[in-house]
Parts: structure tokens; C-alpha cells; sequence
């Protein structure tokens, strides 16, 4: 019998034709200005599993290194810079960017968009991040890499016992990386809240959507205390601002509060999309629906939010008061708790299969995994365990610890992920014969290697070492583990040679659903992803409607065509997916790539100290980034189309509802995380050095009142101005000079409360190198200057807009970004001024 | 949402950050609940406050995010109408139990964190 659809077949001649012009992608060299979700996603992969095998073999270095007592294979200086190169590309260049890689291939056909809402800004962060992390990468072979671990720790990564440009690449490429990573997650936030399909509500969502909307929640608000930590870091070692320099006031430890409340949520940012790929392949080897799908969501909920908890247990030995290494002791166990009830989600799953659970490669990385990683878990809690962390802090214990959480908890369900979802990118399946093969081989060899650390910790070995002594007891066991590495590495370059021999990249000629899974991922695609974008009515759609795959390519769900000319896709309402807009998508495009080879020179040239090509890599960024933008708000040129089933939808939407506003307002989410970082690190400073705050001896007093009180009236006018130009923006097709002046003078009036600020203090005395207190009222002027250089950008922005005549009441995107960002910044520098002004009198 | 009918009505109740907040509530006093108490606990050490007041400050801190918590727990679908969320909503059940469930693992979490003040002296260093 027919079902109710919302469109007609057969859909009329040209429609498919229109479809596939406007999604084809670029051939030959131009590929690189390709932006479709499924070139990007497996460019990302690729690039991330080069990363992987490339910190693997600095591992490979190291094993060997350690394999015998008193071995100087590399020298003391060289180990340092490859321990320190393995983690750090292990974490920043390989974790998150192969899961923000996996979020931006597989989620559009898990949603069945045709793509993410912004996919120049996918582009943009794959090339940063390529450009980047080679070239970061690649200071190891000068000698330049950094050493001070992948945490660099000061006072050791301080220019006084860190000298030369070796920690700054790590500053500042790291840095980098994290904007990139930053991009990345605005658009998974953006894209899983706003792109579902028809009817595909929250309570519909697959479970890897939900990761990667908590995976880029998370995102948002610890990456930006590391970026403030590498700045300040960096800042201190360039200009002398004593952040962390106990003799001006400074504290060594506020790197490691900013470093681990970044770094622990990291590793449930790693863990927590892997465990949604995993709760994405059980069901359909088990065929049978997830069992506790809401239990689920309330674990990775749950983990979420208690990762930001723990921070403080990689600093049990630090001389923090008991009761508070109680409250995070107790945080630390309780996040085993969300944790297991995944683990009894995906048993129970299995056991309930039927006929039974099949056993294929992916099957066998799944079940790896839940052994290494419950290992991990069991001996995470121990380590949560304050006594037992004293004992065993800094040892190889661990080390064998946290390679069991993040291995078995990321790099086995990401194998499983690979032999499962190639197919639905590749003509070919990976071979299962290898497949097994591969997984012995790791499965094997990882134990082999870690689980003996284990014991080498608890026998005293501290990590780090370049080498050890003869007679400790370590010399065995270090063997075994060196052997077990090399097994280890068999199977990944196995895994190489499999994927060399059988992955062939297609859009439309993939192998057709081979595990009969229940996910729209594995409907029918083209370089459009699917031919219409289904109706959903439950969470295996492919189980329960059998025909859907027949009726999606046949064009009679919504959306067939494109009926701007252009690409597009539904964007729908956050909670029940009902459908709002139709989205007008950029093409191809040189321009991200551009402003991202102009953002890595930036960076790296920076580091460097070569300055002017730095600002020149700058300037590039800036105006590639302007070009980018200038034809992406089309304006509602074509008012509405036809979806189906009687639904017209606009094709341009301002405000609330719109995805640029949704972006815009993440990246303030993000803003703000970073101000309240460095609100913690003011408050933080105080509590351990009063002594340099004014109303002690010697330190220059507090400005006048007039002047913070003329600098808050400034950011009140500039936000009044602002608001004004808004109410002056001119109706289609009319002028309106007014909304112009009005919009400069907003800007100028806060970049003049920005100047008044500075020199507030400035004019007391006070110099930015003279203490920590110095140092940090100064960063607020410069993280204040940061977001007004964004927002005067913006401004000058959007009176080029006005005077090109694409900006009015109707087409005001642009505006209205400018202007959220405008009144975001007026509360961070009202803040600022209370936090400044106000806190100094109050605590003295 | 049952029908294609329904498509046709693109708003919706609650707003997204009533839902949020609502799916949320527990991890989010869990959150408020550690910062008060690490805070409080580090400023009244580091002022030399006193061990007293930082303990009574923990259970006072831990007393009044608990309580309420509970009373959500209790009538969670009265609290579930307050955000928006109507009885028979599509989805409703599922929405009250994410909350119900992140609640009551937060109230654990909470207390937890909470009984350290009753075991622990508040001031002296570990090690």
C-alpha cells in the first residue's frame, strides 16, 4: 500500500540534473576548493591518521629507546622533544580532529542533510589544521620541537629554563589548532540542532548526534581556558608579564588549573563521540534497537558535565587543602557511573540479540574496547583514590592507565568505525580476513605493551625517563612492553596496507547498506548526499519504514531538487525538527584554504619572531576572510519554495531563528568561557599573592572613579548607538546615511572605552611587568581588544554591506551579528571594569 | 509530532533553552554546587578563615542545592509543565525521564561531594 508522502513520482524532467550541478564537485587540482562534507571528511580522517602514525612511530622511537637499561639510541634532548611531540600530537592533532572529522563526514548523512550549515568554515578549519600541524609537526626534524610535555608545565617551559622557539610552537600552534577546533564545533552544534530531517526530534536523534552535540558543547567551554593558559604563557615569555612567576606574584599552578580543566574534559571529548559511534554499530550487530537509548543520553549528559569536575585530580600532589581534594576525589568516581551505564547499555544490547550478536571486525573492536577501556575505568578510579595517586603520581602506572582510557576508549571503537562505515564512502568493504587480523594484532599487542607498565609504575619507574639503571627490576618488563609496541604497530600498518588495497573514494557507486543497518547514513547517496530528505518517524528509520530507501531516491520525500539553482538544504526547529527554512549554501571556493594558509603564517610566523610577514599573513587572512563572506548572504531574492507536502518555506531567514545567529551565539558562549577563565585566573592570583594588589606597599593605587566611570558611559553609548543603527536600517531599494554614522560612532565609542581603560592605569604608574597584579589588569585590556577588533571588523563589515546596498530590514544578517557580538562585548567590558575597579577596595 | 499535517506549523513550545535547561537542571546545580564549595573552601583557607566555617559553609551550600533538587525529583512532571513541557507532548515521557535521571545521578553526585565536609578537616594539607 502507498503512504502518505509529501512529494509525487515521477519528479519532473531536469530536476535530478539541477541537483547534481549545483552539489558537483571540483575536479583535478581545483579539488582542494571543494567544501561538500564527504571530500572534507575524508580528507580530515586521512589527515588525522597520517598524525596517528606519525606520533606512533615517535612511540616506536621511544619503546625502543626504553626497551634496554642505560640505551642511548637518541639523545637525552631528543627524547624529550619526542615524548613531548607524541602526546601533544596524539591529543591535539590527532584525537579531536579525526572525531570533528567523523562529526562533519558522518553526520549530514546521519541527519540526511545535504550538508553542514557552513561548510567554507569546515574547509577553513581541515586546511588550518593541515597547514598547521605539518608544519608544527615538522619541528622535530629541526630540532625545534618542544619539550616540556604535552602539558608544559611552567616554571620548566618559562624562556628562563625553556629558551629558544621551542615552547612557542607549541604556544601558539597549538593555539591555532584550537580555532580551528573551535570552527569545528560551531558548526556540529549548528548543524545537529538545526539540520535534521522532518520530524527527526531530539528523542529520534542517533546517539552519535547527541555525542557530537555534547562533544562540541564541551568543546566550547574548555578549550578556551587552554587558549587563555597558552596565551598568558605566551605573553609571559615574550613581554615579561609575570603570570607565573612566584617573585612578582605569579603562580606556577594557575597553568595547571587552566591546562587540566581544559585537559580532563579533553579526554571525555575524545571518549564521549567514540562511545556514540559504538552505540551506533551494537544495534546493528546485535539487530536489535539500542537497549536504554534514554539512559544513554542521560550518561553522556551526565559525563559531560562531571568531566569539568575533575580537573583538580591531576593536581592531588600540588598542596591543595584535603577537603577539596575530597569534592574532587568524589567527582572523579562518579563519573565511573554514566560511564558504566553505557558499558551495561551495550552488553544488554548484544544479549539481546537476535539470533546473536555477529561477530565481524567491527564487532571484535567493539569488544576489545569494552575490555581495555572498563581496565582503564577500574584503574582510573584508583587513581581517583587520593592515597592510592600520591603513590603512584608520575609513574608508569599512569601512563599504562591513561593509554588504556584513551586506546581502548578511542582508537579501538575508531577501528571498529572504520571497517563499518567505509563502505558507505568507498566502493570496496575493507577485508574481514585482514580486518581480524588487524585486531589480533592490536588487541594483542597493546596489551602486551601497556598492561606491564602497570607494573613498572607500581615498581617506582617515573615517566618521562630518558633511560634507566640496571638492577631496579624495570629491565624485563620494559622488553615486554617494547615487543608488544612493535605488535602494535604490525597491526596498524596491516590496517595501512588493507586500506591502501581496497578503499576507493566514491559518492554514488558505495556498497549498498552491507550490514543492514537502521540509520539513515546508509541511504542511497550522491555528491547531494540523498535525493530527498526523508520524513522520520522513529530512530531506525531504515527498520521501520523497509521502503524508505525506494522512496528517498525516488524523490518523493522533501526537498528532490533544488529549487533555487543552487545548494541548499531544510533547516528545521531544535526540539521536533519541523521545518523553518531552506538554507542557500556557498560552493567551492579558493578563499578558505586562503584564510587559512594566512592564518597559519600568522601564527607561525609569529613564532618566529618575524613580525611584519606575520601582520602581512594577517591581512590575508582578513581580506580572504571578507571575500568569503560577501556572497554568502544571498537576501531573500527568491522569497520561498516548495519542499513538499504543501510546505513553503523562505529562503532567507534573520534573527533567532536563523543558523548565523545560532553561530554566532556559540561563539559567544565561547568568548565568554574564555573571560570567565581569566576571571578565575584574577581571582586566583589574589587569593595567593594579595601582597601585590593595591593598598599594599608599593603598588601604584587605583585610577581615579571618573575614569572606569567614563569608560562604562562609552560602552553604554557605543551599545545605544548600535541599537539605534539598527532601528535606522534602511528599507529595501532606500538609503538611510544615518545608520552608517550611527553604526561608526558605536564603534568608535567603544574602541575609545577601550583606549580610556588602558590608560587609566597606565597613568597610575602601573606597568604590566611589575607584578602579577599588573599583568592581569592589562590582559583584560587586551582580551577586551581582541573582541573589539572582531566587532569594529564586523562594523566596517556591515557598512560595506549598507553601501554596496545588500544590507536593509529584510536582508540584515550581517548586522545583526555585528551587533550581538557589539552588546556581548559591552557586558564582558562592564564586567571587566567592576571586576577591576570594584574587587581591589572590596578585598583590601 | 504524528502527522505531515504537523509539519505544516513551523514554531514549537518550549523554546530550546527552556528544553535545555530542563533536560539539564541537576548537572547544572551539580556544577553550582562544586564551584560554590571548592570556592568557599579555598577562600577560607587561603583568608584563614577557619576550619568551621568552611565545613559549615560546605553543608549549608550542599543542604540548600540538595533540598531543591529533591522537590524537582518529587514532581517532576509538574516541574516538566513549568518549563513548557505539556502532559501528552510528543516525546514527553522521555524528556522527563532524561531529567528525572541526570537529577537524580547530580543529587548523588552532589551528596557526595557533600559528605567530604563531615569526614574531612577542611583546611590541612594532604600530604
Amino acid at each position: 500500500m502507498e503512504r502518505d508522502l509529501p512529494n509525487t513520482a515521477p519528479r519532473p524532467d531536469g530536476e535530478l540534473e539541477t541537483l547534481k550541478r549545483a552539489w558537483a564537485v571540483p575536479r583535478g587540482f581545483r579539488l582542494v576548493t571543494a567544501v561538500n562534507n564527504q571530500v572534507i571528511g575524508i580528507l580530515y580522517i586521512g589527515a588525522a591518521l597520517l598524525f596517528f602514525i606519525l606520533a606512533g612511530i615517535l612511540a616506536l622511537i621511544m619503546r625502543t629507546q626504553l626497551a634496554v637499561p642505560e640505551n642511548d639510541l637518541v639523545s637525552q634532548d631528543f627524547y624529550n622533544q619526542i615524548f613531548t611531540m607524541h602526546g601533544t600530537t596524539m591529543m591535539f592533532l590527532f584525537a579531536v580532529p579525526v572525531v570533528e572529522a567523523l562529526g562533519v563526514m558522518l553526520l549530514p548523512q546521519m541527519l540526511a542533510a545535504r550538508d553542514l550549515p557552513f561548510p567554507r568554515l569546515s574547509a577553513f578549519a581541515i586546511w588550518a589544521y593541515i597547514i598547521g600541524g605539518l608544519v608544527f609537526f615538522s619541528t622535530v626534524f629541526y630540532d625545534l620541537a618542544p619539550k616540556g610535555g604535552w602539558f608544559m608545565y611552567p616554571p620548566l617551559t618559562l624562556k628562563e629554563y625553556s629558551p629558544g622557539d621551542n615552547a612557542d610552537f607549541w604556544l601558539l600552534g597549538i593555539g591555532f589548532i584550537e580555532i580551528s577546533a573551535i570552527a569545528g564545533a560551531i558548526e556540529i552544534v549548528v548543524g545537529t540542532l538545526r539540520t535534521r530531517p522532518p520530524g527527526m526530534s531530539l528523542v529520534r536523534m542517533p546517539i552519535f548526534a547527541w555525542a557530537m552535540l555534547i562533544f562540541a558543547a564541551m568543546i566550547m567551554i574548555a578549550f578556551p581556558a587552554v587558549i587563555l593558559g597558552t596565551m598568558l604563557l605566551e605573553i609571559e615569555r615574550s613581554f615579561g608579564w609575570p603570570f607565573f612567576t612566584a617573585e612578582k606574584g605569579g603562580d606556577p599552578l594557575l597553568w595547571q588549573h587552566l591546562f587540566w580543566f581544559f585537559g580532563h574534559p579533553e579526554v571525555y571529548i575524545i571518549f564521549l563521540p567514540a562511545a556514540g559511534l559504538v552505540s551506533m554499530m551494537v544495534p546493528t550487530m546485535a539487530r536489535h534497537p539500542l537497549v536504554g537509548y534514554r539512559l544513554i543520553v542521560v550518561a553522556l549528559i551526565a559525563t559531560g558535565f562531571f568531566s569539568f569536575g575533575l580537573w583538580v585530580h591531576h593536581m592531588f600532589t600540588t598542596g591543595i587543602p584535603s577537603l577539596s581534594l575530597g569534592f574532587f576525589s568524589a567527582a572523579s568516581m562518579a563519573v565511573a557511573v554514566p560511564s558504566g551505564i553505557q558499558v551495561f547499555s551495550w552488553i544488554a544490547t548484544m544479549a539481546a540479540g537476535r539470533p546473536r550478536f555477529r561477530i565481524t571486525t567491527p564487532s571484535l573492536f567493539i569488544l576489545g574496547f569494552l575490555f581495555i577501556f572498563t581496565v582503564g575505568g577500574v584503574t582510573g578510579v584508583m587513581v581517583a583514590l587520593v592515597p592510592v595517586d600520591f603513590q603512584v603520581h608520575d609513574t608508569y602506572f599512569v601512563v599504562a592507565h591513561f593509554h588504556y582510557v584513551l586506546i581502548g576508549g578511542m582508537v579501538f571503537p575508531l577501528f571498529a568505525t572504520f571497517y563499518y562505515w567505509t563502505p558507505m564512502v568507498s566502493r570496496n568493504m575493507l577485508s574481514e580476513t585482514l580486518g581480524r587480523w588487524v585486531f589480533w594484532l592490536m588487541f594483542v599487542g597493546f596489551n602486551v605493551s601497556f598492561f606491564p607498565m602497570h607494573i613498572t609504575g607500581l615498581l617506582g619507574m617515573p615517566r618521562r625517563v630518558w633511560t634507566y639503571p640496571e638492577g631496579l627490576g624495570w629491565e624485563t618488563l620494559n622488553m615486554i612492553s617494547t615487543v608488544g609496541a612493535y605488535v602494535l604497530a604490525a597491526g596498524v600498518a596491516l590496517f595501512v596496507f588493507d586500506l591502501f588495497r581496497r578503499f576507493r573514494p566514491t559518492f554514488a557507486d558505495s556498497v549498498d547498506n552491507p550490514w543492514g543497518a537502521g540509520t539513515l547514513e546508509w541511504l542511497p547517496t550522491d555528491t547531494y548526499s540523498t535525493r530527498s530528505i526523508p520524513y522520520v518517524k522513529s530512530r531506525e528509520p531504515l527498520w521501520d519504514q523497509p521502503e524508505l530507501a525506494r522512496e528517498v531516491e525516488e524523490g518523493r520525500h522533501f526537498l528532490p531538487g533544488a529549487p533555487t539553482g543552487g545548494r541548499e538544504t531544510i533547516v528545521t526547529s531544535p526540539i521536533d525538527a519541523r521545518p523553518q527554512y531552506v538554507i542557500r549554501m556557498p560552493g567551492p571556493g579558493w578563499m578558505p584554504l586562503l584564510a587559512a594558509v594566512g592564518m597559519a603564517g600568522f601564527f607561525l610566523l609569529l613564532t618566529v619572531k618575524l613580525v611584519v610577514p606575520a601582520v602581512l599573513s594577517g591581512i590575508v587572512m582578513i581580506v580572504a576572510c571578507f571575500i568569503w563572506a560577501w556572497k554568502l548572504d544571498h537576501g531573500p531574492e527568491i522569497p520561498s519554495v516548495e519542499i513538499g507536502a504543501g510546505v513553503r518555506l523562505p529562503t532567507y531567514m534573520a534573527g533567532p531563528l536563523s543558523h548565523a545567529w545560532w553561530a554566532m551565539v556559540v561563539l559567544i558562549i565561547v568568548a565568554s568561557s574564555l573571560y570567565i577563565a581569566y576571571v578565575f585566573s584574577y581571582l586566583y592570583l589574589w587569593v595567593v599573592s594579595p601582597e601585590v594588589w593595591p593598598a599594599a606597599a608599593g603598588v601604584p593605587g587605583l585610577p581615579e572613579e571618573a575614569w572606569p566611570v567614563s569608560a562604562g558611559v562609552l560602552v553604554v553609548a557605543g551599545s545605544a548607538l548600535v541599537s539605534a543603527a539598527g532601528r535606522l536600517l534602511p528599507r529595501p531599494g532606500r538609503g538611510a546615511r544615518a545608520f552608517a554614522l550611527l553604526l561608526g560612532l558605536g564603534a568608535i565609542s567603544f574602541l575609545a572605552a577601550l583606549i580610556c581603560e588602558g590608560l587609566s592605569h597606565w597613568q597610575t604608574g602601573l606597568r604590566p611587568t611589575d607584578s602579577a597584579y599588573g599583568a592581569m589588569v592589562y590582559m583584560a585590556s587586551f582580551l577586551n581588544l581582541q573582541v573589539i577588533a572582531a566587532c569594529t571588523i564586523l562594523a566596517l563589515y556591515a557598512i560595506a554591506r549598507y553601501f554596496a546596498g545588500k544590507l536593509d530590514t529584510e536582508r540584515r544578517v550581517n548586522f545583526d551579528n555585528a551587533a550581538l557580538l557589539y552588546y556581548y562585548a559591552a557586558m564582558q567590558m562592564l564586567l571587566g571594569l567592576v571586576l577591576l575597579h570594584g574587587f581591589p577596595p572590596l578585598a583590601s | 509530532m504524528g502527522s505531515l499535517e504537523d509539519l505544516r506549523n513551523p514554531g514549537e513550545r518550549p523554546g530550546t533553552f527552556a528544553m535545555l535547561i530542563y533536560l539539564m537542571l541537576g548537572p547544572m546545580l551539580w556544577g553550582l554546587h562544586l564551584t560554590l564549595i571548592y570556592g568557599a573552601n579555598t577562600l577560607i583557607c587561603a583568608l584563614g578563615g577557619g576550619a568551621a566555617a568552611s565545613r559549615a559553609t560546605v553543608i549549608t551550600a550542599t543542604v540548600l542545592i540538595a533540598v531543591p533538587l529533591s522537590l524537582v525529583l518529587l514532581i517532576q512532571r509538574r516541574a516538566g509543565r513549568l518549563f513548557g513541557i505539556a502532559d501528552g507532548r510528543a516525546g514527553q515521557r522521555t524528556y522527563d525521564a532524561i531529567s528525572r535521571l541526570t537529577g537524580l545521578l547530580s543529587l548523588a553526585g552532589i551528596l557526595w561531594a557533600g559528605t567530604a565536609a563531615a569526614i574531612l578537616s577542611a583546611c590541612v594539607q594532604g600530604r
